[in-house]
């Protein structure tokens, strides 16, 4: 594996007045330009897991790295976040201005970026994610896939390494989700953007290159999106699903017919079924 | 009770430089114990017409009758309207206010001036409708977790015994084992009798749950019909920002390589087993 650029070990956080841990003893490294998704079902600990990789909260023990950055050490968090980016789930909870390009202006602005170099960050920042012609236009008349690309540009004009995305699709229609995902994954594969991706759709996690599976705390499951979605029992037993062709698949395996494990999309169940036949 | 749309039209801010039209010439009907979905992309007019149906917007132009009830006449009042029909939000666990989650429950009925056993009666019911036991009654909403909350909120609008439910993305954001189950319960209300209407993004639910499908596309009706019927138009569907079941593309694909599988199946169950029949049969 190349360098990690994120490490996190034996990480541990308790938010107030809860009874049990929300991330116990995660344990995990990423590696500079991966893109990874991370699933797990509500309250498994993903989005405290997230706010630990950009120092919006700090472990009660254990230790994370951002590129060899101490993100649980309080004095480093706006170094950390400079570093660690994120997108939420809701595009309208984190637009702040009336125009979509002073929306992107505004990070770079706080940290006191010159205004030469603001204009050039947020003309390629709305340039990667293929919103430039919207620059002027107020960020409520756009689409949902839109704002979220707005949103997705706010943070790459901070010009991170790393942006953790929380369930950033979870409010779109089909086509704003295929467009904020494939902007995610052309910035990752374009720009060698590391990508952790948070998500309950397993479509979306098997265009990964790899999936962290979450339960109670804890990595429960880790691999390529392949070894993870073939230990379907598994997955089901932490109120995830797989997806369709892999059940498909399942199905169709149980009724006798001779397909290999490894389903996965229609294409791939296309064409073992035509030479089945 | 019946709905019926006539020739609605919606625009946002008229006679202003951010003048939007949200609907444009909409009718429908909607008959008593049907499970119809409302499909389209963002702006597309879902929220806008839902808004209509129980009064939150008033039709103009336009008409919307509500079992009988002109919503749009003048003097007519809303209250008949909204008990009737029930109008479960986006994020509905939002709204929840009150200390207790009986309370909470209970709000809808208490302010219909409702005597307190009768409220008592119907959270009772309500919570029980939607699998929330009873010793949570007591407890704070805000202690519960995410997937029980937005229970909690449906249970609110249920309490006020709607003979229509219209739900807003009811499983948005929720894992899939929180899909499943809150699907599970809206099935189980419609078969109690009570019609549902649910705009979902997920062309999966609307296969596998919806007897028909209104889809919505800048704001007119692109198709009104069975399921069955709109898959078919699978290229239309993905030019209007939407899609398709995932198995209807595998239909697709197979049918592309030499399989005679009928074009009208939408439900994963049917196409496994039109593909048994095919590969066995050969």
């Amino acid at each position: 594996m190349a360098e990690a650029i994120i490490r996190v070990e034996g990480a541990e956080f308790r938010y107030e007045g809860a009874d049990e841990d929300a991330v116990s003893g995660v344990s995990v490294e990423i590696a500079a330009g991966e893109f990874v998704a991370v699933l797990g079902r509500n309250g498994s600990g993903k989005s405290t897991l997230a706010k630990l990789l950009n120092a919006l909260i700090l472990p009660k023990a254990g230790e994370v790295y951002i590129d060899g950055v101490a993100a649980h050490e309080e004095k480093n968090s706006l170094a950390v976040r400079k570093m660690c980016g994120m997108v939420f789930q809701n595009p309208d909870n984190q637009i702040v201005a009336t125009i979509v390009e002073e929306d992107c202006a505004f990070g770079p602005e706080n940290i006191g970026v010159p205004p030469a170099e603001i204009r050039e960050r947020v003309d390629s920042a709305l340039r990667a994610v293929g919103m430039e012609a919207f620059r002027e236009s107020a960020p409520h008349m756009l689409s949902g896939g839109q704002k979220q690309r707005v949103a997705i540009a706010g943070v790459l004009a901070m010009r991170p390494k790393i942006i953790v995305f929380d369930e950033s699709t979870a409010m779109l229609d089909p086509s704003g989700r295929r467009e904020v995902f494939d902007v995610a994954r052309q910035l990752n594969r374009g720009e060698g953007l590391t990508v952790v991706w948070i998500t309950h759709f397993m479509d979306e996690a098997l265009k990964s290159d790899r999936v962290l599976v979450m339960d109670e705390g804890r990595i429960a499951l880790e691999g390529t999106p392949r070894e993870v979605f073939m230990q379907t029992d598994a997955i089901h037993r932490m109120g995830l699903d797989v997806p369709q062709m892999a059940r498909l698949a399942a199905e169709l395996r149980r009724e006798g017919l001779q397909l290999p494990p490894d389903i996965m999309t229609v294409e791939e169940m296309a064409v073992e079924l035509c030479r089945l036949r | 009770m019946p709905i019926a749309i006539k020739h609605l039209t919606h625009t946002y801010m008229p006679g202003t430089p951010f003048e939007t039209r949200a609907l444009f010439d909409v009718s429908l009907s909607i008959r008593d114990g049907e499970f119809v979905g409302v499909i389209g992309h963002t702006g597309s007019g879902k929220s806008t017409l839902i808004a209509h149906l129980n009064a939150l917007i008033r039709p103009e132009p336009g008409r919307v009758i509500v079992s009988g009830v002109d919503v749009g006449q003048k003097g007519q009042s809303l209250i008949e309207i909204r008990r009737e029909v029930g109008l479960v939000f986006q994020y509905p666990e939002y709204q929840l206010f009150e200390e207790t989650v009986e309370k909470d429950v209970g709000y809808g009925p208490r302010n219909l001036g409702l005597p307190d056993a009768e409220v008592k009666v119907r959270v009772a019911e309500a919570l029980s409708q939607v699998g929330i036991p009873e010793e949570l009654s007591g407890k704070s909403p805000f202690e519960l977790s995410g997937g029980q909350k937005r229970r909690v909120a449906i249970a609110g609008v249920l309490a006020m015994r709607p003979s229509t439910l219209v739900l807003d993305e009811p499983v948005a954001g929720l894992d899939p084992a929180g899909r499943e189950e809150l699907l599970k319960l809206i099935q189980d209300i419609h078969k109690g009798g009570v019609t549902v209407i649910m705009v979902t993004h997920s062309m999966d639910d609307a296969a596998r749950l919806c007897g028909r499908l209104i889809v919505l596309n800048r704001g007119e009706v692109a198709f009104d019909a069975p399921p069955a019927e709109v898959f078919r138009h699978g290229d239309e569907l993905v030019e209007m920002g939407l899609d398709v079941p995932e198995c209807v593309k595998l239909v697709k694909r197979l049918n592309e390589c030499g399989f005679h599988l009928p074009d009208n199946l939408f439900r994963m169950e049917d196409v496994e087993r039109a593909i048994l029949k095919e590969v066995r049969g050969c």
